[in-house]
């Protein structure tokens, strides 16, 4: 089908209009999504010197359990027990403020992960306050729908140009190359992403709305889907074995993942297993107990309508965490592309304008400067606690710094080697801290992609150094011409 | 289990004939290439259940194609020289600005109301009940939004344009309000 020229033209003119105004955002929030793909294994490596194993005794988590239950300075309306799993192989209780590791002699250790938290902050909401942050992202998944729509009507050579890739100057055409053959052989997954990220934070508007304009109570829209919740009176300490023995018998292909006892600060207290069912990307269904661990019922999720069924799925859809570490690297890949989209697109805008001023030098400054500024907040996050201002503060130093270059050749090897130091630094660090810890579990997993990723990069930056002394001479200035390798 | 294996197998086998297909330019290898790509969607499902399956048979091409782009992408030696950057930043007009704020602005909250009212009237309209209608108007809402933005931003006429987007709104509001819950 050929695709007339007009359309194309709007069609890549709406592609680029679009693609500038949620530039910058798009990149931070694809590659903090990326890496909050390994956020369990980022957890993990923060803190790796725990005893791991998915087994666990049932019995002694009961005692464990009904003790933080009945700690007032801890008690919240929601306390939550968490099991451990083949791909977290930790056991942890939680109330609505924190969380605390339990050891084999049952014992509690303050959770602490603050850097995998600050990452999961700047992609769930852009670190800006309450819900506003989560609408503005969902907004960009909704917008990367209309970047898909636009760039597959703009490619009238999608099929022509289907394999190939020109690269080796960093120029416009080798931007275009890699920008073009990744968006259209990833869109299928794009498309997936965009629509799965845009549901967190649309859907309560989205309830709000239809509560407001229909009549219909936003309690009973919102139950429809997640279930009332059952009568109950009668609090005690919680019968967690015999709750899970009745699970057992209930739902034998069922595997409790956490519990969560509801209104915990009431006698209407009750209890919730969230138990993984095997081959679905729910992420659980969710079975009822009274506090004596009678059996109350289901919420169902697994067998429900075709609503509560998707609306159950969409985390682990979005994230990637349905299959173990094959779905993990799978996801890791793609976000991976998808990002590299994102940077390549401006890098297409910019080189086609015709001139050149301080906006070359900060896009770099961003799409090298930003993952800097991370690794560094990785770095400093033991020695002093670093949050989203010192983010966001290390990422302008680093648009300054790139400015500062004033070359944009120059801009990204400084930016890429510093970025390369930082990783080794890291992994450096962390081997100092924890030792054994280091290289054992998830952590020799994390450490190991941050000297692979480091030693590239540093590789990369040496290849990219400058040959001659011709060159070694014209850095700088704006009537000087200086050869332009890989553009961000 | 040899599923998993014969659709790997297959997955790559299609890659690899369509890139034939597409290197000779006949089509006597891009279809048994696309039919391999096809026949390993229903081993996915069989090796991962019908969830995962659909996932890894929509993605895994995906990566595979790229392996073969990186594999046979042409290297040009001779690097491009570009003028380098000047570190002013010039602004641009106010009225450019204002236009782009216009824009901004009817992408943003004006396509995103008119989408969010779209897809509940649709979803009130196809689903009967109040979890499915809200499941789908959630599916719907970025799809349609999508669409808007793509259409504003390809077609700028913002008097046109933000007058439908008004009007689809306002009715869809109404229909809500008016028909309610079926």
């Amino acid at each position: 089908m050929k695709l007339s020229s007009a359309l194309v033209r709007r069609s890549l003119d709406g592609h680029g209009w679009l693609g500038l105004l949620v530039s910058a955002l798009m990149y931070v929030v694809c590659l903090s999504g990326t890496l909050a793909v390994i956020y369990p294994e980022l957890e993990r490596w923060e803190q790796p010197r725990v005893d791991e194993t998915s087994a666990y005794d049932a019995a002694q988590l009961e005692s464990v359990f009904n003790a933080f239950l009945a700690d007032p300075e801890r008690l919240t309306p929601h306390m939550s027990l968490y099991l451990p799993t083949a791909d977290f192989p930790r056991t942890r209780v939680a109330n609505e403020e924190a969380a605390w590791l339990v050891d084999a002699r049952g014992g509690l250790t303050r959770e602490a992960h603050p850097f995998t938290h600050l990452l999961t902050q700047v992609h769930l909401y852009l670190t800006l306050p309450g819900s506003y942050g989560m609408i503005l992202v969902s907004a960009l998944g909704a917008l990367l729908v209309a970047l898909i729509l636009s760039g597959l009507l703009a490619h009238p050579r999608l099929v022509r140009d289907a394999f190939v890739l020109r690269w080796g100057r960093g120029d416009r055409l080798e931007n275009t190359d890699l920008h073009n053959r990744l968006s259209v052989w990833c869109s299928p997954f794009f498309l997936l992403i965009a629509v799965t990220g845009a549901w967190f934070g649309l859907v309560l508007p989205l309830v709000g709305g239809a509560s407001a304009l229909t009549g219909e109570p936003r309690e009973a829209i919102i139950a429809s889907v997640f279930g009332d919740d059952p009568a109950v009176e009668g609090a005690g300490s919680l019968q967690l074995v015999r709750a899970l023995d009745t699970l057992q018998s209930v739902a034998p292909q069922a595997r409790p993942i956490s519990l969560t006892i509801h209104e915990a600060d009431t006698p209407q207290r009750f209890a919730e297993i969230s138990a993984r069912h095997p081959r679905r990307l729910l992420w659980s269904e969710n079975y009822r107990f009274d506090m004596a661990g009678n059996y109350l019922g289901k919420t169902g999720f697994s067998d429900g309508s075709p609503g509560k069924q998707v609306a159950y799925a969409m985390y682990r859809l979005h994230f990637g965490h349905f299959d173990g570490l094959k779905s993990k690297l799978l996801y890791l890949a793609l976000g991976l592309a998808l990002t590299v989209v994102s940077a390549t697109g401006m890098n297409i805008w910019l080189a086609r304008r015709g001139r050149h001023d301080a906006l070359d030098l900060i896009w770099p400054g961003l799409v090298w400067g930003f993952p800097l500024a991370l690794a560094i907040c990785a770095l400093a996050m033991p020695i002093v606690g670093v949050g989203a201002s010192a983010l966001w503060g290390l990422t302008a130093a680093a648009l300054c710094l790139a400015v500062y270059c004033g070359d944009a050749r120059r801009a990204r090897g400084t930016l890429r080697i510093a970025l390369a130091l930082v990783l080794l630094s890291l992994v450096a660090s962390h081997l100092l801290r924890f030792q054994a810890g280091a290289v054992s579990g998830a952590a020799l997993g994390v450490n190991a992609a941050l000297l692979v990723v480091g030693g590239l990069l540093a590789g990369l930056s040496w290849r990219a150094r400058p040959q001659t002394s011709r060159e070694r001479g014209s850095g700088g200035g704006a009537a000087s011409v200086t050869r332009t390798r890989f553009r961000a | 289990m040899p599923f998993a294996s014969i659709a790997l197998f297959l997955s790559l086998a299609g890659v690899a004939l369509v890139y034939r297909g597409w290197r000779d330019g006949q089509g006597r290898f891009s279809v048994p290439g696309w039919l391999c790509l096809w026949l390993a969607v229903p081993l996915w499902v069989l090796t991962s259940g019908w969830e995962f399956g659909l996932i890894y048979a929509l993605t895994l091409p995906s990566v595979l194609a790229l392996a073969v782009v990186a594999l046979v992408a042409r290297r040009r030696e001779v690097a491009a020289t570009a003028p380098s950057a000047s570190r002013r930043l010039p602004l641009p007009a106010l009225s450019a600005l204002g236009r782009a704020g216009l824009w901004t602005l009817l992408v943003l909250p004006v396509a995103g109301l008119a989408s969010g009212l779209l897809a509940l009237a649709l979803a009130y309209v196809v689903a009967g009940s109040a979890d499915n209608r809200i499941a789908l108007a959630g599916v719907l809402l970025p799809v349609l939004w999508g669409s808007l933005a793509y259409w504003l931003a390809g077609w700028r006429n913002a008097g046109r344009q933000g007058a439908v987007l008004l009007a689809a709104g306002v009715l869809c509001g109404l229909w809500l309000v008016l028909g309610g819950v079926v």
